[in-house]
């Protein structure tokens, strides 16, 4: 693997490991519960007790940030996971069948992109209620079809290989030859696209989350807290740089590493 | 005629996407939980009161009906009335409409501005260090939401570090233009970030094409300045997929919007959309929905006709 050895792609590849550790051993990592209010010391600074001080219900910063980075993961896989389920079966069918297929699929695709997104997500959301699933339904819903147009792009570069008609000479079924022929050629192109689309997903899913429309309180991913934060971040800017520097440094590995893969893919040496 | 078999399809398709938009809002609505009657008189409305309203509000007729009529008066500029504001939800969503495309002018045209600044200095000075920093800073443009860059724009703009800046409100252009771009500018450039990395990126590539390009060399070895070179070959060549990716991608500041608005606390249609979600004001919810989906509708037809009258390539595909 020639991506091990890009120093970029490598470093991303750490950073967002360490966030995956953080949100599963968040709950167990933090010091103090996070929805724990101490009165006595409200938007109090970092210091050794805080190290991300406090809120202006004295809640542990550093406690809401890491609870928060389960709970903002958790959406992003989940949205992600909801675009896949559509998307993949949808493109590899529209390159596999083509023709008639391929028509009425897009032109299904291209009525759901022809709204903007975050109207769409809101929609869906004002319909099922905010909670976890519908933020999670409603991201992955609002995003498949983008999904479906990459995964289709990726398996009509490989449609016409011998082996996809050796397999149709073989008489196997056309599923089969959807996922176990077109799918592992397409999966460069594919997983590229899996880091992009967690990378939006998150942001659209925090989006939600600081428009007040996705989790409720008292959860709390990473947009509701710098949301929360709105009114006291003047006066205690940790309340909001924090969440802040979490969400930055999980988004941008992720566009890092789709880059590199791209590169690797086309062959080339990189930008 | 192969150029207005294009626009007329294109036409169609946008009147079906209308058609479409109109009817997923519609059953959205249809679908919203709480019912509305018991919302405007109170659970201890007497069984008389809540049929008289009924038949009133004309929710008593088949769904399909309620959509034409819906439909219908639309077309006609009448949205009914906010069921919270106790006004013509027309007048209000113009105002707001308003106010939003005021904003949305003035990101419009820092992106177009900063996205082709962006994009000539990375590309003349490609491969250096202000190429790397500069094309560094922008990727990390992209990959943040608005409200995270919004948010840091306050603390550093408007209060934290420096106060040059109001950290939310809009007075409208009444109080004349200074005071008003003062007020829109934080929220203007949060909401131009995201797209001016792209175009800026867009720009570099077809610069740097331009600068490598045969027509380039050749004037260069006829020994015509270089600044001469840039402005009269280099930049003409490299604008049209700039000013092409600029339009096409109008529509997308529509989303955008919403959350720069609730950010920075301005009045517009974004704002307005999420009164009526939390107010669960469902006339109001439509007409928004409505509206913003229509001028993201018609912000792509424009952009998709432009870039075709720009880019003659385009045309042979048509639609």
């Amino acid at each position: 693997m020639k991506l091990l050895k890009d120093r970029v792609f490598v470093i991303a590849a750490a950073i967002l490991s360490l966030h995956v550790l953080l949100a599963v051993f968040g709950e167990w990592l933090a010091p103090f519960p996070f929805d724990e209010m101490q009165f006595m010391s409200t938007l109090s600074g970092p210091d050794a007790t805080h190290w991300f001080g406090t809120d202006q219900y004295g809640r542990d910063v550093f406690s809401r940030v890491l609870v928060g980075g389960k709970t903002t993961l958790v959406f992003g896989f989940g949205a992600v996971a909801v675009c896949f389920l559509i998307g993949l079966p949808v493109g590899l069918a529209s390159a596999y069948y083509g023709g008639r297929v391929d028509q009425a699929l897009m032109r299904v695709m291209d009525v759901l992109m022809s709204f903007p997104t975050l109207l769409l997500g809101l929609l869906i959301l004002i319909i099922a209620g905010p909670d976890m699933v519908s933020l999670i339904v409603a991201v992955g819903l609002v995003y498949c079809p983008r999904t479906a147009r990459i995964v289709r792009t990726a398996a009509l570069n490989v449609r016409q290989s011998t082996y996809i008609e050796a397999a149709q000479a073989r008489g196997e079924s056309g599923a089969y030859i959807m996922f176990r022929e077109l799918f592992p050629s397409a999966v460069g192109p594919i997983l590229v696209e899996f880091c992009i689309r967690l990378s939006y997903a998150i942001l659209l899913g925090a989006s939600f989350n600081y428009l007040g429309l996705g989790i409720q309180p008292p959860e709390a991913d990473w947009g509701a807290l710098v949301q929360e934060a709105r009114s006291t971040m003047i006066r205690a800017p940790w309340t909001v740089l924090f969440p802040i520097l979490f969400i930055s440094t999980l988004v941008a590995p992720l566009h890092l590493m789709a880059d590199r893969i791209d590169d690797q893919l086309k062959g080339g040496k990189g930008a | 005629m192969e150029i207005l078999k294009s626009i007329v399809l294109r036409l169609g398709y946008t009147a079906l996407i209308l058609l479409c938009v109109s009817l997923m809002v519609f059953a959205v609505t249809e679908l919203l939980p709480g019912n509305v009657i018991t919302m405007i008189l109170g659970t201890d409305a007497t069984e008389e009161e809540v049929r008289r309203l009924t038949a009133l509000m004309g929710l008593d007729l088949p769904a399909w009906q309620r959509y034409l009529n819906w439909v219908g008066s639309a077309v006609q500029g009448d949205l009914g009335t906010s069921l919270r504001m106790q006004q013509p939800i027309s007048g209000l969503l113009l105002q707001r409409m308003g106010d939003s495309l005021v904003l949305a002018s003035v990101a419009f045209v820092m992106v177009a501005v900063g996205g082709i600044l962006i994009g000539l200095i990375t590309a003349l000075f490609e491969g250096t260090r202000i190429d790397r920093y500069i094309s560094g800073i922008a990727a990390i443009g992209t990959s943040l939401p608005e409200f995270v860059t919004g948010t840091v724009f306050v603390l550093i703009f408007a209060g934290g570090v420096f106060s040059w800046f109001p950290p939310s409100g809009y007075g409208g252009l009444a109080n004349g233009l200074g005071p008003a771009l003062h007020q829109l500018f934080l929220p203007a450039l949060t909401l131009s970030i995201v797209l001016m990395a792209y175009v800026g990126r867009v720009t570099r590539t077809s610069t740097i094409d331009a600068l490598r390009s045969d027509y380039v060399r050749t004037a260069r070895l006829k020994g015509v300045p270089e600044w001469k070179v840039i402005t009269r070959h280099v930049i003409p060549n490299a604008f049209v997929p700039t000013v092409t990716v600029l339009f096409m991608n109008i529509g997308w500041m529509v989303g955008g919007i919403v959350v720069v608005e609730a950010v920075f606390v301005f009045p517009g249609i974004g704002r307005l959309m999420l009164f009526a979600i939390a107010e669960r004001d469902w006339p109001l919810i439509q007409a928004c929905a409505l509206a913003i989906a229509a001028i993201y509708v018609f912000s792509n037809l424009v952009g998709d006709l432009l870039a075709l009258w720009l880019n003659p390539r385009l045309r042979v595909e048509g639609r």
